[in-house]
């Protein structure tokens, strides 16, 4: 009897502590990827009948001003673009080959930067309430006004989400209005933004971009037609 | 080395004397109120330690040291805010290390259950996890905190000393962000402890129990 109930006080005092060292305080697996997207409430995207689609996709190094590696390597390239074509057609785009013909302009970069320093990159232009992203200024950037041959800056009509710092491999999905092209002033707006944290670190990226590019789009059911 | 020995058997019998108790508890921690919408699932990894001293039969203080873990993994799921969207996975951690006093309210009884009353009072202090796709925000910081007890002892015959203990209490730590407005959960223990008064209790019963039957 007596040996009994010693043997069962020291398991519960065994269970007790045993228990205190359990699972809970390790880092869950699974993937870290964000989907984000952000608008301008001011835009009438349903005005937006064509699209033009950039033809590659930078990979744009925040971090190292001298990097010469620009492009995105395949298959991801593709997938990305693939994706993004797929998407827009879906929700009622038609695409066109001149930027003439264009309505919107849509470029897709991959950005670097461990830094997480972006938020504080932006630079105020004007009063307006417009802001600059430092990414459009890369050399590796693909798509700015320029590569489209318009002379102007890219600007946003709002304040990009927060959670851009602290990244390292973020696709961005970004669309310039055409029509919003502001000669005298030489600015240019861009009405919609997507992208995907942590996309480029991990495993089975080329299936992740899939589902990311659509979830994209997916949660920004004001693109739709 | 027989110092040593010496000093341990001294404080040994100073801890496990007749007023002294020590005792270590498993606790089960259910998250309710504005807790319960940050974090749902019951905690089943808790843990105290119990220190009492009886100044009589029916009263007893003492320090209470405690931990719970709370965690939660909250599926892939898509949120809008203003001009915003944001599709990520979610993980929620919570550590609540509490440092209390306690003061404790026995009903007399002649059987071998004690009930009793508690409230234990000190801080806590919490440690704050959330983690949302590769993103990590963290909240640390001490609250004040109490929480009201009833519970039940059970002398074992043998061997001497020794306690069953089981109590079911309120947790109230005042502690809040943006997720929740305090630490409340309904805390149930299970535990083992000693104590030098069980002892007594245990002899003093037998002699009872051997003059009765002359």
């Amino acid at each position: 009897m007596r040996f009994t109930l010693i043997n069962i006080s020291a398991q519960l005092l065994l269970l007790t502590f045993l228990s205190s060292c359990l699972k809970n305080k390790f880092e869950p697996v699974g993937e870290g990827d964000i989907v984000f997207s952000a608008y301008d409430q001011n835009e009438d995207f349903v005005g937006f009948t064509t699209f033009a689609l950039v033809d590659s996709v930078g990979k744009v190094d925040m971090t190292n001003l001298g990097a010469i590696d620009s492009i995105l390597e395949e298959p991801y390239r593709s997938i990305i673009l693939n994706q993004i074509e797929v998407n827009m057609i879906a929700y009622g785009y038609s695409k066109v080959s001149t930027v003439d013909s264009a309505d919107i302009l849509i470029n897709a970069n991959l950005i670097l930067s461990p830094s997480g320093d972006l938020v504080s990159q932006y630079s105020f232009v004007g009063g307006n309430e417009e802001f600059e992203a430092d990414w459009w200024k890369n050399a590796h950037y693909i798509g700015e006004p320029n590569y489209w041959g318009i002379n102007a800056i890219a600007l946003y009509r709002f304040r990009l989400p927060y959670y851009f710092t602290e990244d390292n491999g973020t696709l961005l999905i970004e669309m310039i209005d055409v029509n919003s092209l502001d000669s005298v002033n030489q600015k240019i707006y861009v009405p919609w933004v997507a992208g995907v944290r942590a996309i480029y670190t991990g495993s089975n990226i080329g299936n992740r971009l899939i589902q990311a590019v659509n979830q994209c789009f997916l949660q920004s059911e004001y693109l739709r037609h | 080395m027989r110092q040593w020995l010496l000093i341990l058997g001294f404080y040994s019998n100073f801890l496990l004397a007749q007023s002294f108790y020590v005792g270590v508890n498993y606790k089960i921690d259910i998250p309710v109120l504005s807790f319960q919408k940050h974090i749902q699932p019951i905690s089943f990894v808790g843990s105290e330690i119990d220190f009492r001293y009886f100044k009589t039969d029916w009263f007893s203080f003492g320090l209470n040291l405690g931990w719970a873990s709370f965690y939660e993994h909250i599926p892939m799921g898509t949120y809008y805010w203003e001009n915003n969207a944001m599709t990520a996975e979610q993980w929620n951690y919570l550590y609540q290390t509490d440092f209390h006093f306690q003061f404790h309210f026995y009903i007399p009884t002649q059987i071998l259950i004690k009930p009793y009353f508690a409230l234990q009072l000190g801080t806590s202090f919490v440690q704050d996890y959330k983690k949302v796709g590769d993103l990590v925000f963290n909240d640390n910081g001490w609250g004040f905190g109490y929480t009201p007890e009833i519970g039940f002892l059970f002398h074992l015959p043998k061997p001497d000393g020794l306690a069953f203990i089981t109590s079911c209490g309120f947790s109230h730590a005042l502690y809040k962000n943006n997720h929740y407005d305090a630490l409340t959960n309904v805390n149930i223990k299970f535990g083992i402890a000693y104590s030098g008064q069980f002892r007594q209790k245990t002899r003093d019963r037998l002699e009872k129990a051997k003059e009765d039957a002359k």
